[in-house]
Parts: C-alpha cells; sequence; structure tokens
C-alpha cells in the first residue's frame, strides 16, 4: 500500500541515504495546501459567488448571471494565477541569489533589476511632462500599460547592464556589492524625482510600490507566464551546479562546475523572473527572501533538488495568502500587498529561523 | 604512473606593472601511491603553486600535465575526473547530512539532477569508511566538530575517484591527535587506495614522519627530497633554520633542538639597564 509518506520517495525515485533527515514528504503537504489556496482565491472576493457556479465557469460552462462569469474568468482567475506565478518566481530567485552569493539575506532584488524598473516607472510617472499627466489623469487602462512597458524597459535595461557586468567580473561579492550601489543609485534618482513631482503624481508612483496581482489581465498574462516558466526551467537547469556552490566557489569549480556558464545562467533565471514580476506587479517584497529560509526550516534540507519544487510550491501558496489577505474578504477594503507580505510574513520567518537555530545548538 | 608533472613552470600573478613570479622553472613529478609534503615558510609560494597545480589559477609559463596530459586543455569535467581538493577550511553546510555532502564528490560522474547510481552508493560508502566516518553519514555537518568535518570533506575528495588529491593546510584548525591521525590516513590512503597525495602543510614534524617526500619552498626554489635526505643536506635548516636553533638527524620525534630556550633570561634583562 501507498502511504503518503511514501509519494514523494515515488517522485524522488532515486530517494537514497542523502536524504536522511530531510522531510520530504512536506512537498505533497506544499501541493495540497496550494490547490486549497486556489480555490479560496477564486471562490473569495467583495461579490459572494456560490462555489459550484464557479466551478463551473471554470470548466467552460456559464454562471446563473454573466456577472458572475465575468468576474470569475475576468478578475478572480488572472488574479490567481498572477498571484501564483509572482510567488514561485519570487521564491526560485530569492533561493538562487542565497545560494549563489552564500549569504542569507540576499533576495531577488540584490541585482539591481528591480531598482532599475522603479526608475522606469519613476520617470514615466514622475518625471514626463504634460503628455504623462494626460495618460494617468484620464486613461487608466492605457496608464497601467504604460507603467508596465516603463518598468518592463527599465528592468530589461538593468538586467542587460547586470549580465554584461556578470559575464566579465568573476566575483560573486563583487557583483553584490555592485546590485546594492547601483540600487542606491537608483533610490537617490528616485528620491530626486519625488522631491520635484506634484503631489497627486507621487501618490500614483507609491501606489505602484505597494505592488499588487490585480494588474494583469487576461490578455498580459501568456507574457508573464511564458517569461516566468522559461525562468524557472533555467533555474531547474542549474539544481546540480547550485549543490556544489553551496560547499564554496572553489570547490564548485574543482568539482567541475562551469563557474562562468552558472553564473551567466543564474543571473539570467533571476533577472528574467524578477523583472517580469516587477514589470507586472510591482516591486513584492519579502516573499523572495523568506520563502527560501521556510523551505529550508520546513523541509530540512539545503539539498536544491528539495528546495527548488519547494520554493515553487511554498512561493505560490505565500503569493496567494497574502493576495487574500490583502482583499480582506466580506469587505471592500483592499490593503496595500506590499504591507501583508511583510506583517504576516515576517514573524512567521522569525519563528522558522529562530527554531532553526535552536535546533543546531 | 605520473598523476602529475610540470615542466618549466613559473607560478605566480599577472600584474599590469610587470608579473609578480614566486618560482621560476619548477619540474616536479608526482606518482600515484606516494603521499608529498610541500613545506616552507609564510609567503614563500605555496598556496599559488597549489592553486595553479589545481588548475585554480593559470601559470605564468610551462605545463601542469595531468595523468600525462597538459592540463591547459581539459575541460573543468576533465580536470575534475582528474584531480580533486580538500581546502584549509570546511565549509559551513547547514542542512545537509554527513552523506549528503560527501556525495557531492560524485559531480564529475553523475546526471544532471546528481542522482546517485549504485556504483556512486557505493563509492560513498567506501569513501566514508576509508575515513573512518560512517557514522557520520547520517548527522547535521552543522552538529560536527571541525576535525570531523573536515574528515568528511576528505571522504568527499576519495569519491570524487582521481588519482590526484591536493590539500591545502588540511590541518589548520584542528588539535594535535587530530593532526597526527589526518597525515597517517592520507598515507594509508596513498598506499590502499593507490592515490597520489601532495599535501601543503606547517605541520613539520609530522611531515617528516609521514611524507614519503618532500617539496621544500624557499625563495630560491623548491627543493625535493625525501625526509631524511633533506634532514642530513641541511637544506630543512636552509628553508626554516632561526638563529640559535637546529634540526635533529636521528629520524626521532624530536627534530628542533632550540638553544635560546635553556638561556637564563637574566642576560636580556641586563641588556635593559
Amino acid at each position: 500500500m501507498l502511504r503518503l509518506a511514501h509519494l514523494p520517495s515515488a517522485f524522488y525515485a532515486w530517494r537514497g541515504r542523502e536524504y536522511a533527515g530531510a522531510r520530504s514528504w512536506l512537498l505533497v503537504a506544499l501541493a495540497l495546501l496550494l490547490c486549497l489556496l486556489m480555490m479560496l482565491s477564486l471562490a473569495l472576493g467583495s461579490a459572494s459567488i456560490p462555489l459550484e457556479q464557479i466551478i463551473a465557469t471554470l470548466l467552460g460552462g456559464e454562471a446563473e448571471s454573466a456577472a458572475w462569469t465575468n468576474i470569475v474568468l475576468k478578475f478572480r482567475l488572472p488574479k490567481t494565477v498572477t498571484a501564483m506565478l509572482a510567488g514561485m518566481a519570487l521564491g526560485v530567485s530569492g533561493l538562487l541569489m542565497q545560494t549563489y552569493f552564500r549569504n542569507p539575506l540576499a533576495e531577488p532584488f540584490v541585482l539591481g533589476v528591480s531598482s532599475g524598473a522603479s526608475l522606469g516607472v519613476a520617470l514615466v510617472v514622475l518625471g514626463a511632462g504634460a503628455a504623462g499627466g494626460l495618460l494617468l489623469g484620464g486613461l487608466n487602462l492605457a496608464g497601467d500599460l504604460l507603467l508596465t512597458a516603463a518598468a518592463g524597459l527599465g528592468a530589461a535595461l538593468t538586467m542587460t547592464l547586470v549580465l554584461l557586468v556578470a559575464a566579465r567580473i568573476p566575483n560573486g561579492v563583487t557583483l553584490l556589492i555592485l546590485g546594492l550601489m547601483f540600487g542606491y543609485l537608483v533610490s537617490a534618482l528616485v528620491s530626486l524625482l519625488l522631491y520635484f513631482a506634484l503631489p497627486e503624481r507621487i501618490q500614483a508612483y507609491i501606489n505602484w510600490t505597494f505592488g499588487s496581482f490585480s494588474g494583469v489581465t487576461s490578455a498580459q498574462l501568456p507574457v508573464l507566464a511564458l517569461i516566468v516558466v522559461a525562468g524557472l526551467l533555467l533555474a531547474a537547469a542549474q539544481v546540480k551546479a547550485l549543490n556544489a556552490l553551496l560547499l564554496s566557489e572553489d570547490y564548485a569549480r574543482s568539482l567541475g562546475v562551469p563557474m562562468r556558464k552558472t553564473r551567466l545562467g543564474i543571473v539570467l533565471a533571476t533577472a528574467l523572473l524578477v523583472s517580469a514580476v516587477t514589470a507586472f506587479c510591482g516591486p513584492i517584497a519579502f516573499i523572495g527572501i523568506a520563502v527560501p529560509h521556510m523551505c529550508r526550516g520546513l523541509l530540512g534540507s539545503s539539498d536544491h533538488r528539495l528546495l527548488l519544487p519547494g520554493t515553487i510550491l511554498a512561493g505560490a501558496c505565500v503569493a496567494l495568502a497574502a493576495g487574500l489577505i490583502a482583499e480582506l474578504p466580506g469587505s471592500h477594503i483592499v490593503l496595500p500587498l506590499n504591507v501583508v507580505t511583510a506583517l504576516l510574513g515576517a514573524p512567521v520567518v522569525m519563528l522558522v529561523v529562530l527554531r532553526q537555530a535552536r535546533g543546531l545548538s | 604512473m605520473k598523476a602529475l608533472e610540470t615542466r618549466a613552470l613559473t607560478i605566480g600573478y599577472r600584474r599590469r606593472r610587470g608579473d609578480i613570479v614566486l618560482a621560476r622553472d619548477l619540474n616536479l613529478a608526482l606518482q600515484r601511491g606516494s603521499l608529498v609534503g610541500i613545506l616552507g615558510a609564510n609567503g614563500v609560494g605555496k598556496s599559488t603553486l597549489l592553486r595553479t597545480l589545481a588548475c585554480m589559477q593559470a601559470p605564468l609559463a610551462g605545463h601542469v600535465l595531468l595523468a600525462g596530459e597538459e592540463a591547459a586543455h581539459l575541460l573543468p569535467l576533465e580536470v575534475a575526473r582528474r584531480l580533486c581538493i580538500v581546502l584549509t577550511a570546511a565549509p559551513q553546510v547547514s542542512l545537509l547530512n554527513g552523506y549528503a555532502l560527501v556525495a557531492l564528490g560524485r559531480y564529475p560522474h553523475s546526471d544532471w539532477l546528481g542522482r546517485l547510481s549504485k556504483s556512486d552508493h557505493a563509492q560513498v560508502a567506501w569513501a566514508l569508511q576509508a575515513v573512518g566516518a560512517t557514522d557520520l553519514a547520517e548527522q547535521r555537518v552543522a552538529r560536527l566538530s571541525d576535525g570531523q568535518r573536515q574528515k568528511l570533506m576528505i571522504a568527499r575528495a576519495l569519491t570524487q575517484d582521481c588519482p590526484l588529491m591536493l590539500l591545502d593546510e588540511p590541518t589548520a584548525f584542528l588539535d594535535y591527535p587530530r593532526r597526527l591521525e589526518t597525515l597517517r590516513l592520507l598515507r594509508r590512503l596513498t598506499r590502499q587506495a593507490d592515490r597520489a597525495i601532495l599535501v601543503c602543510t606547517h605541520e613539520l614534524d609530522l611531515a617528516l614522519r609521514y611524507c614519503d617526500e618532500l617539496w621544500l619552498m624557499s625563495k630560491s626554489g623548491v627543493t625535493v627530497g625525501s625526509p631524511a635526505t633533506i634532514l642530513r643536506d641541511g637544506s630543512l635548516h636552509a628553508t626554516f633554520g632561526i638563529d640559535g636553533s637546529s634540526f635533529g638527524v636521528n629520524g626521532g620525534s624530536r627534530f628542533f633542538d632550540d638553544a635560546q630556550l635553556s638561556q637564563p633570561l637574566e642576560c636580556q634583562e641586563d641588556n635593559l639597564v
């Protein structure tokens, strides 16, 4: 008979003594939790729609009311999928950065990609003249699209810069410091723009920095999905090298890891994931740094063959949960997403890390 | 068979304003089944030599041959199948067990996910047994002592299954019994597993006792010889000699005879008055 604890071993057919002590069965629990949160995210919202109506709509039928069909297909489904994709992308890129830089404080944004995105948005929202104001003032939709384009362009330019630097500089720490300094430089420029901007423009910029999963339309969703899946596949291809990197860059090289190729793979995957998420959802803090720690604590392993699927599942769960709580189901208030991720997530990570520290000493 | 050979090797660092040369025209060779120690004062270039031999840094001139093949022409994976390394500090990998840490050595032999085959598992089990760390297999690495972790790192190097093993001061953080144990283990591995082992060390005493051959590095170059020869012809004294001390030649454990230790302290106070 197949017991629940055997399921991951069936998934990892090669499971051996190297996984002794790891709780790989929790991957199944995470997958079940993800299904539950997906259903909740589709079922809960300011309008109350019966569950069977939602399921019927998702299966291609029509709900009793056309408005319900509309809400589910045009609003809740894109929001749910966006949250999952963003959570996966941020969790995995955080894992890549923490392992590559061998630093538990590293996060997806250390490469400066999201700083580049925020500069793009700030230039459009705060710096643009009358044309920008007209766009943002009247047309909400065109304004959103413009923000996405500006963030995407800023992220893509920064990504090219980071890749050029990463190809030349064989040193992780140097790359880390350059990324951090670039971030400071950009935030100074943004502050400068904020200082001279009109109050309502500042409000628009700040709204973007709050982050949101509901800004992505069903037309834009395939673009986000494609980039995120490409980034995740690229990350999966680095799994073996990431395990060797746990020792050190010197040891990894001595094991035959092609460091230049691996470094570019890690940086490109992170840049793709982060720039896509930041362009479509804004700079969503916390998930990227917290989810890898949560996974290490939960799964009890540093092995990336467990951590990568773990961060994918847990990232999606955390993002969905944060999105749900931000909407405060039953009310008409929507909290800023970044407030929820940090307020609720930080204590959880503190607990996990403290438990881990006690277990080790 | 020669696991390692150098031809007219010059080591050092490339700088824009002229290269810094630490040693030139080195013609060294290392046979399988022998334990060789690199000895020398701080800053003389032991680590640079080791890093150059391990293909972690390029030579300024000359050639490094690994199992008869020019190292500069080999791919990273091909180098990884010919030599493995153990560095001074054992890495802190908190959430792996001992078995997983040792199994990382199978990297150059496994598939894209690093899955272990039956023979990989056999290699890991053998390496754990060879270093006497079978009982550490299912313990978290973070809970182990420095000595236990370094033992696992040597086992990890063994599972890489290379003819040549290079160690850079592997005993620096260990206590004396652990240092003795490590050197004895390395000597046993050269005999039982037919490896060529090159160890860079400051353990004069232990190196003289356990190594088959010593490479003495000084500013003037590298002197090669068996421990007995090196003791007799005075090259050890020339490399490490401090005024007022000399090395014993009787092959006993006390090589170091410091005349100054027996001098009364008063004579120094006289100078102060």
